[in-house]
């Protein structure tokens, strides 16, 4: 019994944390239609970031948050406004194809400048965790499990209750008659894939921190995460990424230890399986994404 | 008469100064290049590390074996050619190349990094007639079907675990309980699969079971997330974790096992891990006092006229390619030796012939800065020792066995 509270501890903390790796990926994905292949490359960019800071500065990974983020804000806005939108009325296999090159000429590039050793940012309690009867949680993750929370919960009330949130819906349902009411489109995809793109590199910063990362592994698996737990989750309402994180953490976490840590893949596949069975549009996906206007 | 000799005796010549400028800049007593072929990963999950250092080896043996002359055979000195390719860490990808190789007539090969690979290559190894040495494969299993063309310099699989069991036993105090967190690889397997008879052997019992490590504690090859086998010990805290897998699952399951309360009661040792520059670069001051076993330390005693000393080769493939002397990649010593192997071979065969290379290798005594490498009948270094060592302060420390050891181990290690 205290090894299956242990996994179910452990599953919503990781499962916190995978939600955070996919907020920024569902967004982007919901309200531009571009599935962003180069997701888990910003995300390892802000690792870096973060990493800079922690040995040239001694700063904190959770302080560095701020910068990482205003630093992949301003990244991911000069890339949507000067490349991405270059292809936004393009067929989706073609935003696919840039994003995907886009991926690799990052990745190359932070290869070239840090070498492909595996980087962590050492702290003194990430690793660290504390005790509940016989169930440990660990503090990093539960860090990273809260800020996916409050992630999502703010990007929730910035979408419903502010002029900028409105526009970027309104974008996201018909361009056409958000140009006809005076929004600018470019600038808001540019905004959004901005957000996105510093939601990424504040998952990046909590990744190092309480794993390790490097630019040939990580980018693909965090990308490939994303991409599932966006599907599972379900487009178009703000919870499906923290929804999607915490079913696939709790899943895996518990299938592994009831069968064996090597079908935790295949247990991810068979949730993802059977929930697009039961409910196409995921847990709690709208489908009136699927009838967007694009003009 | 005088002029038809004259124009022959000019086609003559010019027949030889073309021959001469296409020899490949052949000169006086030197003969044509052979080319040492090899797959080695340089992306994907051992492009980081492993792939790289194996990579490093073969090149600072091929550039060594140049700058002494070469391989010298037939009365001439040959210069060894490296050609490489990517196998992206992919075994399938590994044995298309080789395939590859054997069309452009490439048949001395050495193998690529890790056990997968190597039992990829070693079948079409034969099939093409070509010849192998497997520097960085220790899968026991490669070497049970019966490859006649496929030789090995380091020790097998079946050694890694129970080299450290042996370690481990010699300390006080001396553990009674371990866990063995297992990769599903064949590698990684049989390791742990010899090293629950080591323990069973040093009265250690094994936790949660002697066969946890092919279900519970067994963890996806690669994997960056081992929770399950660690909760699946919870409970039942060891006195060692022993990590039978490859630098991602090592990695994560000491970062794992602190975040899980799964700290064992007197420390880690892996198997291929720790000895590896990228372990500490990912662990940081996580990875002090963690226990690793290695096919070579600077510290035996051995040499060879191309290296030198075992000392000699570490100070000097260190410089080269900007390695700390405190921690340096075993994996290239492997590679190198398994590239002298290789070139011992065929100047002690007197030409590059693949069968009688092979025929050489399979009787090869030979005494190496490695150590003495001989192969069995089925192509195994079966007598060479593994060693241990422990990270201490960023370094390898060779702690075992004891007369090659530096320093006292540290113990108990929990970080």
């Amino acid at each position: 019994m205290a090894q299956f509270l242990q996994a179910a501890a452990y599953g919503v903390v990781q499962g916190g944390l995978l939600g955070l790796v996919a907020v920024g990926f569902s967004l982007v994905w919901g309200i531009m239609n571009v599935v962003n292949f180069s997701h888990g490359a910003l995300a390892v960019m802000g690792a870096y970031i973060a990493w800079l800071l922690n040995i040239r500065f001694g700063l904190d990974p959770f302080l560095a948050i701020p910068i990482v983020a205003a630093a992949l804000f301003a990244f991911g806005y000069v890339v949507q406004r000067s490349l991405i939108n270059l292809v936004i009325n393009a067929p989706i296999f073609l935003t696919l194809l840039l994003t995907f090159g886009l991926s690799l000429v990052i990745l190359n590039g932070l290869q070239l400048l840090f070498t492909a050793d595996d980087r962590t940012i050492d702290t003194s309690y990430a690793s660290q965790s504390f005790a509940v009867g016989a169930v440990n949680v660990p503090y990093g993750r539960l860090a990273a499990c809260f800020l996916a929370v409050a992630i999502t919960v703010a990007l929730a009330l910035m979408m419903g209750r502010t002029r900028l949130g409105h526009a970027i819906g309104a974008t996201g349902m018909d361009r056409g008659a958000a140009r006809l009411m005076g929004i600018r489109a470019r600038h808001i995809y540019a905004v959004t894939f901005g957000i996105a793109a510093a939601l990424s590199g504040v998952a990046g910063t909590m990744i190092a921190t309480v794993g390790s990362f490097n630019p040939t592994t990580t980018p693909g698996q965090l990308t490939l995460d994303a991409f599932v737990i966006s599907v599972l989750g379900g487009l178009g309402n703000m919870y499906g990424a923290l929804v999607g994180g915490l079913v696939l953490g709790i899943a895996e976490s518990i299938g592994g230890l009831l069968l064996t840590g090597t079908w935790v893949n295949a247990i991810a596949m068979a949730v993802l399986i059977v929930t697009l069975i039961i409910r196409p549009s995921g847990l709690i996906g709208k489908a009136l994404y699927s009838g967007r206007v694009e003009v | 008469m005088r002029q038809r000799v004259s124009a022959s005796g000019t086609v003559a010549m010019f027949v030889v100064l073309v021959a001469a400028a296409c020899g490949g800049g052949a000169t006086s007593g030197s003969g044509s290049t052979v080319t040492f072929a090899a797959p080695v990963s340089q992306t994907g999950a051992f492009g980081q590390a492993e792939g790289l250092y194996t990579l490093q080896g073969y090149k600072f043996c091929a550039q060594t074996l140049n700058s002494k002359g070469g391989i010298n055979f037939g009365g001439q000195s040959h210069r060894v050619n490296l050609v490489t390719q990517d196998d992206q860490s992919v075994a399938a990808t590994s044995a298309q190349i080789v395939d590859t190789f054997n069309d452009q007539g490439d048949k001395l090969i050495l193998s690529p990094y890790g056990s997968a690979g190597t039992t990829a290559v070693a079948p079409v190894v034969e099939r093409n007639g070509q010849v192998m040495v497997d520097s960085n494969g220790a899968d026991t299993a490669i070497f049970t079907h019966g490859y006649k063309n496929t030789f090995a310099v380091l020790s097998p699989s079946s050694s890694y675990v129970t080299a450290i069991i042996d370690a481990l036993s010699a300390l006080t105090p001396a553990p009674k309980t371990v866990a063995i967190i297992a990769a599903s690889d064949g590698f990684s397997q049989h390791a742990a699969e010899q090293g629950v008879a080591e323990a069973k052997a040093k009265g250690i019992t094994v936790l949660p079971s002697a066969t946890a490590y092919t279900s519970s504690t067994k963890v996806t090859a690669n994997a960056t997330d081992v929770s399950s086998a660690l909760i699946a010990i919870k409970g039942n805290v060891p006195d060692v974790i022993i990590i039978s897998a490859h630098l991602n699952e090592a990695v994560a399951a000491v970062k794992q096992s602190s975040e899980l309360g799964v700290k064992p009661k007197l420390g880690y040792a892996a198997t291929v891990a720790p000895p590896t520059p990228a372990f500490i670069s990912a662990l940081g001051k996580s990875s002090e006092g963690i226990f690793g076993s290695t096919q070579w330390v600077p510290e035996i005693s051995a040499s060879d006229s191309v290296f030198g000393t075992a000392h000699d080769f570490l100070t000097n493939f260190t410089n080269t390619y900007g390695w700390s002397t405190l921690q340096y990649p075993y994996q290239a010593a492997d590679a190198a030796a398994a590239c002298e192997a290789l070139a011992i071979a065929i100047e002690k065969t007197g030409s590059t012939d693949p069968a009688a290379v092979r025929a050489t290798l399979a009787g090869l005594k030979a005494d190496t800065f490695y150590g003495h490498i001989e192969f069995d009948s089925t192509g195994m270094n079966t007598n060479k020792p593994m060693y241990v060592i422990q990270i201490q302060k960023a370094a390898f420390v060779t702690v075992y066995p004891s007369n090659l050891a530096t320093k006292q181990a540290i113990w108990p290690a929990v970080p």
